[in-house]
């Protein structure tokens, strides 16, 4: 290959790169655009957050001989990570920090610890909730229980 | 006609050199936007990844619930295959196997989730939805009928 050969297949190929970078944000504005009337995300992560509360293998007190699941009452026995484990399984999309009183525990601590700093960004979100809850079945013991779940947009 | 009489550069590279740009930027940039833009502005597009959220998010809800619940999905997936895997649904058809609507939901490790792939069907395609303490299915009404009168 000559000079002349040479200097245009250098500029051959800074065209191309151009030209895939130009494709790439084209494709990615026409995706967001058509994307926007689905977006879910924040249904998405409310539904698994509802499911720590509600769910009757989650951290709320369940009387096993009605079955019926109260959320306002934390089973002291099931508040450790292996029933957040349980209870969404190895998707590992999110990270999740529970915090009642003295106790914390996590779920997926490696992406919470990831996601957490760069919430700030755009492509993270989270959310929050904060409520009072009972930690024995008399309702004479009470704490703050601190949700925060945080995810990739 | 200058280009024709210059010494510096071939008249070819001058004429072609433009032409190929054109070709490739056709290549690189149209066609492919073409074929996005075609494969979502159809409706089987649009609809098959509506259907995924929609399966996926239903999936998470009844989790939440307590005890037996069976559902009717009210939405048509009869011509569409429904792909469920590990914590993912997909919903494609036969014909156009590259775009395919996604989802991904949270399995819970408690209520064994059963995957399976269910096909498309003419009659009775709904599907439906049913979780015990233990199980979570998901089959066509055809084939819930199929099995009543086998018994």
């Amino acid at each position: 290959m000559n000079k002349k050969g040479l200097s245009y297949f250098i500029m051959f190929l800074v065209y191309l790169i151009v030209l895939s970078m130009v494709l790439y944000f084209i494709v990615q504005i026409a995706k967001q655009g058509l994307a926007a009337d689905l977006e879910t995300k924040g249904l998405e992560y409310d539904l698994l957050m509802n499911r720590l509360l509600y769910s009757p293998n989650s951290i709320s007190y369940t009387d096993t001989t009605i079955g019926r699941t109260y959320p306002g009452i934390i089973d002291m026995n099931k508040f450790n990570e292996e029933t957040l484990n349980k209870t969404f399984g190895d998707s590992k999309r999110f990270g999740m920090k529970v915090n009642l009183g003295k106790d914390t525990i996590y779920y997926n601590k490696e992406s919470y610890d990831e996601f957490q700093p760069l919430l700030w960004s755009e492509k993270y979100g989270s959310l929050n909730q904060t409520m009072f809850v009972f930690t024995d079945t008399n309702k004479k013991q009470g704490e703050m229980l601190h949700v925060l779940m945080v995810y990739a947009k | 006609m200058r280009c024709l009489k210059s010494k510096r550069g071939s008249w070819q590279i001058e004429i072609l050199k433009p032409v190929f740009e054109l070709i490739l930027i056709f290549l690189i940039i149209f066609l492919p936007l073409l074929y996005f833009a075609n494969s979502f502005s159809t409706v089987q597009g649009y609809e098959k990844i509506f259907l995924a959220k929609d399966i996926g998010l239903l999936v998470d809800t009844m989790y939440v619930g307590q005890g037996k619940t069976t559902l009717t999905y009210p939405e048509n997936t009869s011509q569409y295959s429904v792909d469920f895997k590990t914590n993912k649904v997909q919903v494609y058809d036969i014909d156009n196997l590259l775009l395919k609507g996604g989802f991904q939901f949270s399995e819970d490790s408690i209520v064994e989730f059963v995957h399976r792939e269910i096909p498309p069907i003419k009659n009775y395609g709904q599907l439906i939805f049913e979780k015990s303490d233990k199980l979570f299915t998901v089959n066509r009404q055809s084939e819930l009928m199929a099995q009543q009168e086998a018994r």
